[in-house]
């Protein structure tokens, strides 16, 4: 599966890339392509080009705040959780993506 | 009316009991016998008072700004003295206005807002005291049934006041300062013209006693001063009742008022109000705390309490709750009394006590280090002193020496010249305090715009550039004979200079060298070291001729740079164009400091720049051997000093010579502040066995263990914006990790702050396991984006992987855990 995701949290410090370390690494044991974009104190960092957009099955959100440039996923399947979720069971959530 | 004098009313607090004895003190003194009656008049409120009488001045209730006249009979001539002490030394006569402390903070500490009870108060002086409520209150006076005749009664009166008088004479024996001050205007009041005219005339003209007089007395004074709506003047009423007591004490015995106090433990005393004379009868060793119903900030219950660091409340609602032999915190820094803590709360106040304690101790221990950079350039750091009593203490804050006594102080404000014993017993006080380290004694430098009444200088046009210092000394050569002996009999004390202020030419220090010769030589004794003030501009185009006769040089930067610039900085349409930051005056300093070490003699800089924290690199690549300053600047200047790198100062320094303005040189200091940004890292700000019991413990201890590495001082707003981070979802992430985390202005740098727990603790975490180690990430606002926030999501990043949390509880010691990190994060070595 190929796997467009976002991170982001409140003050963009933490949560943000430790959601991004675990969503990534659940993705290579699993075997998914996955891309995640960052969006916290540094800014966006590794952004989701159009063609990563448009090459992508799925877009996951794991935003506790509300993500920026969203207009971006117009179309695409689009699944949300909460960022919690994401560094705590991360492997549940990508399985949770297929079905 | 042959005299009238119209003035706005100077000083801030208003016309109080001191500025009163002061102005009473200079009527006596400088208005010849026999005294005419003069009256102050208060335009605003139509009260008028003889200047005799201290607490008829008080009470005209006259506060700054108020249109003032001064009236009398007298011919002008006889007051000229009086109105040029109103002019120009009774505007200096007070101490600044306390600052109002606003007592209760926003939010208060975690444990303290499960309390059920907790009282608030203003705080008039900071501080922490955790100890047994003891509680005073004071007894009612019965007055005799049976009295004497007014002859009888009188004679009782004279005779109490007479005690009293001796009382209080016995105390200032054993009082500090600030105490002497106010016992001063004690004795004052009990002297006042109007105070015993009032007494007398119920005694022998209403046939009362001497008790129901003091009473009236002290009534018909109090309902005056309440009647102000000066805090300062309702304040008075306090000291007006304490002498009141104190006479009726002694006139009907013991139980007049409450009797002598004692405090069986450490204590917290709590008092509907304390009188000043209480307050010095208390056992200072067991009183950890004052906690008054009333009192205001300005009693001189609380200035003296100040004066001895006890922390203190007062407006505290509810103190009836607070019951004798109740333990008891008071937090008189952030304005709260807390009964009965509980024991989460005594943990909390007892960490930050600890905490306190030992940044105290670490800032005690850095003070006496010697003032060095980074890289080991050596620069003194000495104090300015206009008294020898300062030394003592600038010693203890680690002055290195004293690079500036100013003398003037000395021979202010009195009628002759101080005598060569008088002036050698203060130089050789100074010289003693310092204990072995240097002593720069600066001669008189006086002129037209201080003017001595012995010494009858012409007013001039424009003093800064008359008959001023050196230029006076050939007219008043006895007077410069006399310090000049007074220095040199000091000398036998300590290492003693002396140095000349305003020489602009070789003659004048030479002349003055004459005199040091010849004085040793009449003395038997050797001659001192003699330097000079390096403050008028031409003297830095003859420093080849002027190091020859000079021992050492003191760069007077604050009128050497108005010289310089040719810019008075009490002028406002100009003040913009001076500052010791212009590139030419950078120029004008790094050349006379090249030349004058090119000769080999020692230069120190004693103006107002030496305190400035950011000019520091600056004076550091100048390469001076000293730097003297205010001594409350010394601790942080020494700290200063040893984090930055002479040779990157040096280079600073050029950098800046090369500027073009005023505005680039300040821009080149605050990026080379921001370029000295600490590390994120620092060996201080892990604990690896921390015993914190909870939540709340382990956030107070790291931040503050931040406070102590200097990267916060604002502890409270920093656990503000923790807590509401973790208000949103708790930060326990899981794997027995937590990393609470914020944005604030209230962090200095941004920082990692780390804590491994001895035993587990609840955090609200994901998987719901307690934490045994917590990592505090705080980021500055403007740090968004920036190298360290790279860093932060790095170690966020790390966080996730076992094999790192693995090594972080592996780690053996803080700095094996620093090291860890540093590599891991790519984290560049502080430089």
């Amino acid at each position: 599966m190929n796997i467009v995701a976002v991170t982001a949290c409140p003050t963009g410090i933490a949560h943000t890339y430790m959601a991004a370390e675990q969503l990534e690494k659940a993705g290579k044991k699993l075997g998914h392509k996955i891309k995640v974009e960052t969006q916290g104190a540094m800014g966006i960092e590794d952004e989701l080009s159009a063609k990563d957009i448009a090459d992508a099955d799925c877009v996951l959100l794991a935003c506790d705040i509300a993500a920026q440039k969203r207009d971006r996923f117009e179309g695409k399947r689009i699944v949300e959780v909460k960022i919690q979720d994401a560094i705590k069971r991360p492997e549940d959530i990508l399985n949770g993506l297929l079905g | 009316m042959t005299f009238e004098y119209r003035f706005a009313f100077p000083l801030p607090q208003g016309l109080h009991a001191r500025p009163a004895s002061a102005l009473r003190a200079a009527f006596l003194r400088l208005v010849a016998e026999p005294r005419p009656d003069v009256v102050l008049l208060n335009e605003r409120n139509a009260n008028q008072a003889s200047l005799g009488s201290v607490l008829s001045l008080v009470a005209t209730d006259t506060r700054a700004g108020d249109s003032c006249q001064l009236r009398s009979e007298a011919p002008e001539a006889a007051l000229a003295a009086l109105r040029r002490y109103l002019e120009q030394e009774f505007p200096h006569c007070d101490e600044p206005a306390p600052e109002a402390q606003v007592g209760g903070c926003s939010t208060l500490p975690r444990p303290v807002q499960a309390e059920s009870k907790v009282l608030r108060g203003r705080s008039a002086h900071p501080g922490l005291a955790v100890a047994s409520v003891c509680r005073m209150s004071g007894g009612n006076v019965a007055l005799p049934e049976v009295f004497g005749s007014p002859e009888e009664e009188g004679r009782k009166l004279a005779s109490a006041l007479a005690d009293v008088r001796a009382g209080i004479g016995q105390q200032w024996l054993r009082a500090n300062a600030v105490a002497r001050g106010i016992l001063q205007a004690h004795l004052d009041m009990l002297e006042d013209e109007a105070f015993l005219a009032r007494m007398h005339t119920s005694i022998h003209g209403h046939g009362r006693c001497a008790g129901e007089a003091i009473l009236e007395a002290l009534e018909h004074f109090s309902a005056s001063l309440r009647q102000s709506n000066s805090e300062y003047l309702q304040a008075r009423v306090l000291d007006l009742r304490d002498l009141s007591a104190q006479l009726l004490k002694r006139l009907y015995g013991e139980g007049a008022e409450a009797e002598a106090f004692t405090l069986s433990g450490p204590s917290v005393l709590v008092a509907e109000s304390l009188t000043p004379s209480q307050f010095l009868a208390l056992d200072r060793v067991h009183l950890k705390g004052l906690v008054l119903a009333q009192g205001g900030l300005t009693s001189h219950t609380v200035i003296l309490a100040r004066s001895h660091d006890i922390p203190t409340l007062v407006d505290v609602q509810d103190s009836i709750a607070l019951a004798e032999g109740d333990s008891v915190v008071l937090d008189a820094t952030r304005g709260l009394v807390i009964p009965q803590p509980s024991r989460d709360t005594l943990r909390y106040y007892r960490l930050e006590q600890e905490s306190l304690e030992l940044s105290r101790r670490e800032s005690r221990q850095s003070a006496q280090r010697e003032a060095r950079s980074l890289d080991g350039q050596r620069l003194e750091v000495a104090v300015n002193v206009a008294t020898a009593a300062e030394v003592a203490s600038a010693v203890a804050l680690g002055a290195e020496g004293v690079g500036l006594f100013r003398t003037e102080m000395l021979f202010m404000d009195r009628e002759a010249a101080p005598s060569e014993d008088e002036q050698t017993e203060v130089y050789a006080q100074a010289a003693r305090a310092a204990q072995g380290r240097p002593v720069i004694i600066r001669m008189l430098d006086i002129g037209g715009d201080k003017p001595l009444p012995y010494l009858a200088l012409p007013p001039e046009e424009n003093p800064f550039l008359g008959w001023r210092a050196v230029r006076l000394y050939p007219a008043f050569e006895a007077l410069a004979r006399t310090q000049i002996r007074a220095v040199l009999r000091s000398a036998r004390e300590g290492q003693v200079r002396l140095m000349v202020p305003m020489v602009c030419c070789l003659e004048e220090l030479r002349y003055v060298k004459r005199l040091v010769a010849e004085e040793a030589a009449d003395l038997q004794v050797a001659p001192v070291s003699v330097g000079m003030m390096l403050e008028v501009p031409s003297a830095a185009l003859i420093l080849d001729q002027l190091c020859r006769e000079a021992d050492f040089f003191s760069l007077g930067t604050n009128d050497l740079a108005q010289y310089f610039l040719a810019v008075d900085r009490g002028n406002p349409k100009v003040a913009e164009l001076y500052s010791p930051l212009h590139p030419a005056f950078l120029r004008f300093l790094e050349r006379i400091v090249t030349e004058i070490h090119r000769h080999g003699r020692w230069v120190g800089l004693c103006g107002e720049m030496g305190g400035q924290l950011r000019m520091l690199p600056l004076l550091l690549g100048l390469g001076l051997d000293e730097v003297s300053v205010s001594a409350p600047s010394i601790p942080a200047l020494k700290q200063r000093l040893a984090t930055l790198d002479g040779s990157r100062c040096r280079a600073l320094l050029d950098a800046a010579l090369s500027l073009e303005s005023l505005e680039v040189v300040e821009t080149l200091l605050a990026s080379q502040a921001q370029a000295e940004l600490q590390s994120l890292l620092d060996p201080r700000l892990m604990r690896l066995d921390s015993d914190s019991e909870n939540k709340d413990e382990v956030i107070k201890e790291l931040v503050e263990s931040l406070r102590r590495a200097g990267r916060t001082d604002r502890v409270d707003e920093l656990e503000e914006a923790l807590w509401a981070r973790e208000a949103v979802y708790s930060t326990g992430i899981g794997f027995g990790f937590a990393i609470p985390h914020c944005k604030s202005e209230a962090i200095a740098s941004s920082s990692i702050a780390l804590a491994r727990l001895r035993e587990p603790v609840a955090w609200q975490s994901l998987d719901g396991q307690p934490v045994r180690c917590v990592i505090m990430l705080c980021l500055r606002p403007d740090a968004q984006g920036s190298e360290h926030m790279k860093i932060l999501a790095k170690l966020a990043r790390k966080i996730m992987h076992e094999d790192f949390r693995q090594r972080l509880m592996e780690a053996e010691d803080p700095a094996a855990l620093e090291q860890f990190l540093r590599e891991t994060l790519e984290i560049e070595p502080h430089r």
